[in-house]
């Protein structure tokens, strides 16, 4: 009996430093804007319902969570018809803050394209609203048709490798728009979906790989890990918003695309 | 040296604009895998044929197929590649599309989509008898829809036909049950063939290990043996 006393004290103490490591970790986290829909690719075989989930939060670092304002829009773009899915969504607490679902039935061939603008979020750490206008494609009966498609966002992610059927290793690139054009050397953050915190960071710089696109507003980045990564092409807004208190404050406008890569194995 | 030399100038003389013109070839009909989309609208089937890239596939045939593979309708696709059928039976409707050249799109419309009303395939295959002609689904599935053209001869034919047919559906059905309870077996056996195979893995350890006990157990004995003859001597 002592000597499993004597073993579990040194685990305990080894949990505390863990946690005191996922904190400092979790400092360096970056704000992405979730839209993870249970698929990315239905098949005639497969289920046609898809459940969304909607949150704000940090990837990598899963959590914490942060609270969700009512979508200003979030609806489904299929060849070149918009539906509005906001009267779909449902309300959810995740540890105590809201966050949002969607249950969606595919009914017809072609890439859907998912977009939400949350509301805009204060962060009273940075000083300033953040605004992520966010897109997850979907490919529906192997009709590749649509997926590379504006969805008419001031600031948007045109994937330029097709955003799904994808193999961990593979470069995704995209390019950084802002009304329509090109933003050169843009600075995007990408970050793993790291589901039941599977990967740990060995230091914060692995959080959030940063990368700059080119003189043309292109970036590239090679997915080493099958699983959902975040894009988030973040610019300046033009314009203050009144944070909560009602003073001006900064704007931050996220661009993000979510992909998933899944292992060639 | 000199062939060599020779040998880049072919390439970019013959060979650069030749992959260039199989390439522009080639590039429109690329990785054109055929699919198939079908939905319920009332009692009909819609739907449409399309390559991946979203070309539809125009004027092809299509053939729906009954759970005991009897043929249920027989159509082509319009000019913009869609089709519309109208279910007369409540069941499974296996729509196939075949180009004859390997490729192939199937989608299958399950039962329980078209309505309720609709009568439930029945075990005698009537709309079976009628499948062969050109416009399947629209004739009245009965008897007399087998033996009406033709003469006496033809009648009988029809009949033989229809009456094996009765007798061969219901054992289709029976096949592809088995099929399913073979397939089902087989994943089992493969599960057992693990099992089996780690069990054997254990048994072979064991057994060696008792061998190998014994051949050390003895040789020990005989050492003990000879000691004992040696402190005699």
């Amino acid at each position: 009996m002592r000597t499993i006393f004597r073993v579990r004290r040194p685990l305990g103490l080894m949990g505390a430093t863990a946690a005191v490591a996922w904190l400092a970790a979790v400092a360096a986290r970056a704000h992405f804007q979730v839209l993870l829909p249970s698929a990315e690719v239905v098949t005639a075989g497969g289920s046609r319902d898809l459940h969304l989930d909607l949150r704000f939060t940090h990837p990598m670092a899963c959590g914490p969570v942060m609270e969700m304002g009512p979508p200003v829009r979030f609806g489904v773009l299929v060849k070149g018809r918009v539906t509005d899915l906001r009267s779909q969504l449902q309300e959810v607490r995740i540890d105590g803050k809201t966050a949002y679902t969607c249950d969606y039935r595919v009914a017809s061939p072609g890439d859907h394209i998912f977009f939400l603008e949350p509301a805009p979020y204060w962060e009273p750490a940075e000083g300033k609203m953040i605004v992520h206008y966010t897109k997850v494609v979907v490919n529906a009966f192997g009709e590749e048709e649509g997926w590379d498609a504006s969805v008419g966002f001031p600031v948007e992610v045109q994937p330029l490798s097709r955003p799904y059927g994808l193999w961990a290793g593979n470069l995704f690139r995209g390019v950084v728009l802002r009304q329509g054009k090109p933003v050169p050397f843009a600075e995007v953050e990408v970050e793993y979906w790291n589901e039941d915190s599977r990967i740990r960071a060995p230091s914060d710089p692995y959080v959030t790989q940063v990368i700059k696109a080119d003189a043309q507003g292109v970036f590239a980045y090679a997915m080493p890990r099958a699983g959902w990564w975040g894009f988030a092409a973040l610019v300046d807004g033009d314009e203050p918003l009144r944070n909560p208190d009602g003073v001006p404050a900064d704007v931050e406008l996220g661009a993000l695309l979510w992909v998933r890569c899944a292992a060639m194995k | 040296m000199a062939i060599w030399s020779r040998q880049p100038r072919t390439w970019r003389e013959v060979g650069f604009p030749a992959v260039l013109l199989l390439f522009i070839a080639a590039s429109p009909v690329r990785a054109h895998k055929l699919n198939l989309f079908a939905s319920v609208e009332g009692t009909e089937i819609v739907g449409y044929a399309y390559l991946s890239g979203g070309t539809r596939v125009r004027n092809t045939p299509l053939r729906l197929l009954g759970p005991d593979g009897r043929e249920l309708g027989n159509l082509r696709t319009d000019g913009e590649g869609a089709f519309r059928f109208t279910a007369r039976i409540r069941c499974d409707h296996m729509l196939v599309l075949d180009m004859g050249d390997g490729h192939r799109a199937e989608w299958l419309i399950e039962a329980a989509e078209l309505p309720p009303d609709l009568p439930p395939l029945g075990p005698v295959p009537e709309t079976a008898a009628v499948a062969r002609t050109t416009e399947p689904a629209r004739a009245e599935p009965g008897p007399s829809a087998g033996a009406a053209p033709g003469g006496a001869g033809y009648g009988q034919e029809e009949d033989l036909r229809r009456m094996l047919r009765e007798e061969l559906g219901p054992l289709q059905h029976q096949i592809g049950r088995y099929r399913e309870e073979v397939q089902a077996f087989q994943r089992q056996v493969r599960l057992h063939d693990v099992l089996g195979g780690v069990g054997m893995l254990l048994g072979a350890a064991g057994i060696s290990a008792y061998v190998l006990g014994r051949r050390r157990a003895g040789r020990s004995r005989q050492g003990d043996a000879a000691k004992g003859k040696q402190r005699e001597e």
